[in-house]
């Protein structure tokens, strides 16, 4: 039987303290794209970022005990990464410079600025905070749905969750709605309010 | 499936692009009056967006890889009682090989180890098929004393010198499996396991 609401993370979490293999690949899924995205958009190439990511990787592996909650995984791992690539700037020597002599060649490919950066790590843990609260079948149903870049088919989805594919259709609206409840009544509304485009009623 | 409902169900075929002009820009007009959603539905487009962006399904295996290899590292660390095991969090030989660039016999390996407070970076380059040079160097770690370098297999013995820059030169090692001790004096000072 699946696991409810928080149990899921708070299992995977145990598993994880434990040293056990599958449970970390599953939580290198969630917060691998938030490490990787932050050092593309710090302009690193796929080597420096993956030096970046081990060593994420191993302060979190000795940190986890004391980060017991999905939110607080994502900020450390944002906290550490951004640490991180500020200390391989300053190996280099070029953040003194970094304004003046930042060489051309290097993509831009963001085009966010520091501030958009900050906001869209911030509600993504709030997303991930509220996402923490299904249960772990509904979870990963939405994962799949959204966040697997492979696009799995329903048939595929169906034998990963063992659900039969005609009630994943169904499921996953339910979900969607599930998760919208939860952010209107969790913090979601303070970050909605809180920006100043959006006019309160 | 109630109206509430079925608006949610049309959410992911939106986030997609898979609908009707129609349906997206009825939608659209929905969700733009809905704040809570409206952010809801951005956060989730632009991580699927990113995914897609930085190649995840590309580094998925590397990074599984490299955190199973953190994972025993830090067992071996914990069961030696001290942080002079070494800590792999680098491997390029890891990492799938840019889009269009052929595999090559030629192509060097590059490593990085956390030992005790220093790291232990190293450049492996192919010079035959069965053997390789091996280029390293350790920085961060006290040098109160000159380091050497000891590479053991099974019976094999080869040993180097760190010059005044930490760096150590070893011109050819036959590929297998070696236990490279850094050495302070007679006293280890860091260990790790390596594979050529």
């Amino acid at each position: 039987m699946g696991k409810q609401g928080g149990e899921y993370f708070n299992s995977l979490i145990g598993q994880c303290i434990k040293g056990d293999e599958q449970s970390w690949h599953e939580l290198i899924d969630l917060v691998g794209p938030v490490i990787f995205s932050l050092c593309q958009k710090s302009k690193l190439s796929r080597d420096e970022s993956f030096d970046i990511f081990g060593r994420v990787s191993y302060q979190l592996v000795n940190s986890i005990r004391s980060l017991k909650s999905p939110e607080k995984i994502l900020s450390f791992v944002a906290t550490i990464t951004r640490r991180q690539i500020y200390n391989f700037y300053q190996n280099l020597q070029i953040v003194d410079y970094y304004g003046e002599q930042m060489p051309d060649s290097i993509p831009d490919k963001s085009g966010s600025s520091p501030d958009k950066i900050y906001e869209v790590i911030k509600l993504r843990q709030v997303l991930f905070e509220a996402m923490s609260n299904l249960s772990e079948r509904d979870y990963k149903l939405l994962e799949m749905l959204f966040l697997d870049p492979n696009e799995p088919s329903y048939k595929e989805i169906s034998e990963k969750l063992k659900m039969p594919v005609s009630s994943i259709g169904p499921i996953r609206a339910k979900i969607l709605a599930k998760l919208y409840n939860i952010l209107k009544k969790k913090k979601w509304k303070y970050w909605v309010f809180s920006d100043p485009s959006n006019k309160t009623k | 499936m109630n109206d509430k409902t079925k608006q949610f169900d049309k959410l992911i075929d939106f986030i997609k692009g898979r609908l009707t002009p129609e349906e997206q820009s009825s939608l659209k007009e929905q969700i733009e009056n809905d704040p809570i959603l409206q952010k809801m539905i951005a956060v989730i487009k632009d991580m699927n967006n990113e995914a897609d962006q930085i190649e995840w399904q590309k580094l998925k295996k590397p990074s599984h890889n490299l955190i199973d290899r953190l994972l025993k590292d830090i067992k071996k660390r914990k069961s030696a009682g001290n942080d002079k095991w070494g800590i792999n969090i680098f491997d390029s030989g890891l990492l799938p090989l840019p889009e269009g660039v052929r595999p090559a016999e030629v192509d060097t390996r590059r490593l990085k180890f956390l030992v005790g407070d220093g790291q232990l970076e190293l450049s492996i380059y192919p010079i035959s098929p069965k053997s390789f040079e091996l280029i390293g160097q350790i920085s961060g770690l006290k040098q109160d004393e000159a380091i050497s370098i000891e590479l053991k297999s099974g019976k094999s013995l080869i040993k180097s010198e760190t010059n005044q820059f930490n760096l150590f030169r070893i011109s050819r090692v036959p590929a297998g499996k070696y236990n490279l001790n850094l050495l302070k004096g007679r006293k280890i000072a860091g260990k790790i396991d390596l594979e050529l």
